[in-house]
């Protein structure tokens, strides 16, 4: 079948369940109030909560969400044959993604843009807030050790990515101290550095390094495990340095690599007519892990991710404008993911080989689809690139280093986020020592997913990498279980109908369980005991979410049904002010300010409550 | 957006919290005390206090015009809506291609103000009412 029919097709049904599901959602179960007085109005300071437009913030979030995860997934799940995994892609997108990340949003937006961790807190219950907190441990640990494989992986299969990888580095730091000191606009600077990367990825591809000699000698099993310690080390250094010098010249870089490599994806099958070769539904080997519950925890990012709720629940929800807005930046940011993920499966399943024959060798059994699954991405998007001129071995270079220039970001910001987990579990635990101890608590941020790379097994076929993406995509199911049990007590408050929300939970916690539970059966089997445990605690941490969920839906119900609801959205204080006022001008941060036109009447002394004559703009509309 | 609106585009200075990118949220977002307002502080970041700074441009901005003017702070990585909105805008009132092309490059500066594609200051940004004033001479063009 040609690949571009089944994206045309995709992309059509994507265009649906915004169309009629998304506004399903907003007017049947979250009742969205286009009067509601968002938290960016309410508490605005012109810092964190800001007005902003719809299509503004469209940008921010997508790129917020979008990185090298919807990309691995899919590229190991086609291994059940192309139609399951897109059919997840597609279901999950529509039906359990927008949901939650759309919910995520609006919840969030409802109780002053507070965080998923807080609103589980305020919702669920105390306890939920110390269950989310060691669920995004977990989460951050398998994200970093997973990633850190992934790039080990990458630079031992493409040694023509090295150069260009490492020099990514100055560069993004002779573009941050550029932009930051001279306060120069950054496009042309980015524009510039991506350039230069590309200059590198043609030094690279006439200069390979190769690290086997250096890891022999130093005793390592094999030359990824290296890799592994040189990439922690310089994420350990990357999380100590300020953002502005690193991290965030890198993401800009970054989302200039996200688009051109979108671009390349969906012109050069366009271009090239690319049929897909892989089966539809693929007869996998006995022994192999099972369709149920394995894909739905294989594939995470693309067809519903629980990290987004943080993302949502976070800055995106401090400058919704208005409630109705949430429909288009959550859904639709969700669209542009499972689109991402589209992209994956195309890859795998039609650039990356000629003929079946191709293609079942590449997925002969789990071990070689999920030890390969980055590979054949990138040889997929090289094929693409090839349809549009370039040469296939230089362009196999280029989809490397945008697979692993997506991870490296992950992992600054992870372990970086990792380090504030910690710190904070110390400050709960009264360890004050660790939780004023940056240097100690980021090398534990460090130690425990390097740990978790270096684990033996399976050999260059990715054992260990499979195994740990598994056990990513069940945790980060279980912070969306987390996620829609809040979003979906909400709605029942809000005396809706939560079957939209349900749905997806009541899919996604038993998938997540069962996989655990069959996993550990594994662990145990093998004589796993460093893996055995960690699955044990997830799964413990999975039966902890059922019963706080099951609690708090139960007493909502009961609530409901004999008229005691409490009240909805939260009535407690809302955050701080915000700076004192400027000396220039007299004006606060948070100095009085229209209220936007249409706009409920807003509590006395707050920014609302200025002269309504002076009011804002409705915001703009130019979506077509 | 109406094609009759008029729009000016306020360029945030870097921010102090995580660009987020790749699934990755701002720890500030994830760790918010309850009750709590983002942990970011000026001290958090070299040039935290310009947030506030800037924060007290968009009130005298928004403020000081009227409603059919639409204010939006957009952040300087944004480029995905940044650079569209530009040239959509520019197109709009007949920018000169020299005008735009202006815009284009320098309108991602961090404290960079555009007002309908035109770009009428950059760098450090001016004194709240003094950039209020270049404003309303840039929308009476």
């Amino acid at each position: 079948m040609p690949a571009i029919v089944v994206i045309a097709a995709v992309m059509a049904l994507f265009a649906m369940g915004y169309r009629y599901y998304s506004r399903y959602l907003a007017q049947r179960v979250y009742g969205l109030d286009p009067g509601y007085v968002t938290p960016a109005h309410r508490y605005r300071d012109g810092v964190d909560f800001v007005p902003t437009n719809k299509h503004v913030l469209f940008g921010h979030h997508f790129t917020s969400i979008a990185g090298a995860a919807p990309i691995v997934g899919p590229a190991i799940a086609v291994f059940w044959g192309w139609g399951p995994a897109l059919a997840w892609i597609v279901l999950g997108t529509i039906f359990a993604a927008g949901v939650h990340d759309f919910g995520s949003l609006v919840v969030s937006v409802r109780h002053r843009a507070r965080n998923i961790g807080t609103l589980a807190a305020d919702v669920i219950s105390r306890r939920a807030r110390t269950l989310f907190l060691l669920i995004i441990f977990f989460l951050l640990t398998l994200v970093n050790a997973v990633f850190a494989v992934v790039i080990g992986n990458l630079l031992v299969s493409y040694p023509g990515a090295v150069i260009p990888i490492f020099a990514q580095i100055p560069i993004a730091i002779a573009i941050g101290q550029y932009i930051y000191r001279t306060r120069s606009p950054a496009l042309v600077p980015s524009i510039i550095g991506v350039i230069l990367l590309y200059v590198m990825i043609w030094v690279g591809h006439h200069v390979p390094v190769e690290l086997t000699g250096l890891a022999d000698s130093l005793g390592l099993a094999q030359p990824r495990d290296l890799w592994v310690i040189i990439i922690f080390t310089y994420t350990f250094i990357a999380s100590r340095l300020p953002v502005w010098l690193l991290l965030q010249p890198r993401d800009y870089i970054n989302s200039h690599q996200l688009f051109i490599a979108l671009a390349v994806i969906f012109v050069g099958v366009l271009v090239g007519m690319d049929r897909i070769v892989a089966p539809l539904v693929n007869e996998v080997p006995d022994g192999s892990p099972s369709i149920f519950p394995f894909l739905f925890i294989t594939v995470a990012c693309g067809a519903i991710s629980g990290f987004h709720s943080l993302v949502s629940s976070g800055t995106t929800a401090k400058q919704l404008d208005r409630e109705t807005d949430a429909r288009h930046v959550g859904y639709l940011g969700a669209v542009g993911e499972g689109s991402l993920a589209l992209g994956a499966v195309v890859a795998v399943s039609a650039g990356v080989a000629a003929t079946r024959a191709e293609w079942d060798a590449l997925y002969v059994d789990h071990a070689t689809a999920s030890g390969g699954a980055v590979g054949n991405f990138v040889n997929g998007i090289a094929a693409f690139a090839s349809n549009l001129g370039i040469e296939f071995q230089l362009a196999t270079v280029f989809a490397a280093v945008v697979v692993v220039s997506f991870a490296a970001t992950t992992m600054d910001t992870g372990i970086r986020l990792q380090r504030y987990i910690v710190q904070e579990i110390a400050e709960l635990l009264r360890w004050r020592r660790l939780a004023r101890n940056l240097t100690l608590a980021g090398a534990i941020a460090v130690v425990v997913p390097l740990a978790l790379a270096l684990l033996p097994g399976g050999g260059d076929a990715g054992y260990t990498f499979g195994v740990l993406w598994r056990l990513f995509g069940t945790t980060n199911q279980l912070t969306a279980g987390l996620a829609l049990s809040v979003i979906a007590v909400w709605v029942l408050r809000r005396r809706r109908n939560p079957i939209a929300v349900l749905l997806p939970l009541a899919f996604l916690v038993p998938m997540t369980t069962w996989a655990l539970i069959l996993q550990l059966r594994e662990f145990v089997e093998a004589g796993e005991w460093v893996l055995a445990p960690l699955d044990a605690i997830i799964l413990v941490l999975a039966l902890w979410l059922v019963v706080e969920a099951a609690i708090v839906l139960t007493r909502t119900y009961r609530q409901r049904r004999d008229g005691t609801l409490p009240e909805p959205d939260s009535a407690e204080p809302g955050p701080e002010p915000g700076p004192e006022p400027s000396p220039a001008t007299g004006a606060g941060a948070t100095g009085a300010l229209p209220r936007p036109r249409g706009h409920a009447e807003a509590e006395p002394g707050t920014p609302d409550a200025a002269d309504p004559e002076r009011a804002d703009p409705p915001p703009p509309d130019t979506h077509t | 957006m109406t094609g009759a609106r008029q729009r000016v585009l306020l360029v945030r200075p870097w921010r102090g919290g995580h660009p987020g990118g790749c699934c990755a949220g701002d720890p500030a977002d994830l760790l918010t005390p309850p009750g709590g307002r983002a942990t970011r502080r000026p001290a958090d970041h070299p040039a935290g206090s310009e947030q506030f700074d800037f924060a007290a441009l968009y009130s005298a901005v928004r403020a000081g015009l009227p409603a059919t003017v639409a204010v939006e702070v957009v952040d300087p990585r944004n480029t995905v809506f940044l650079l569209p909105a530009i040239v959509r805008d520019a197109r709009r009132r007949g920018r000169s291609w020299r005008t735009l092309a202006r815009s284009l490059v320098t309108g991602t500066a961090p404290g960079a103000i555009l007002v309908d594609g035109e770009l009428i200051s950059r760098g450090e940004p001016p004194p709240p009412t003094q950039a209020l004033t270049q404003i309303r001479r840039a929308l009476s063009r």
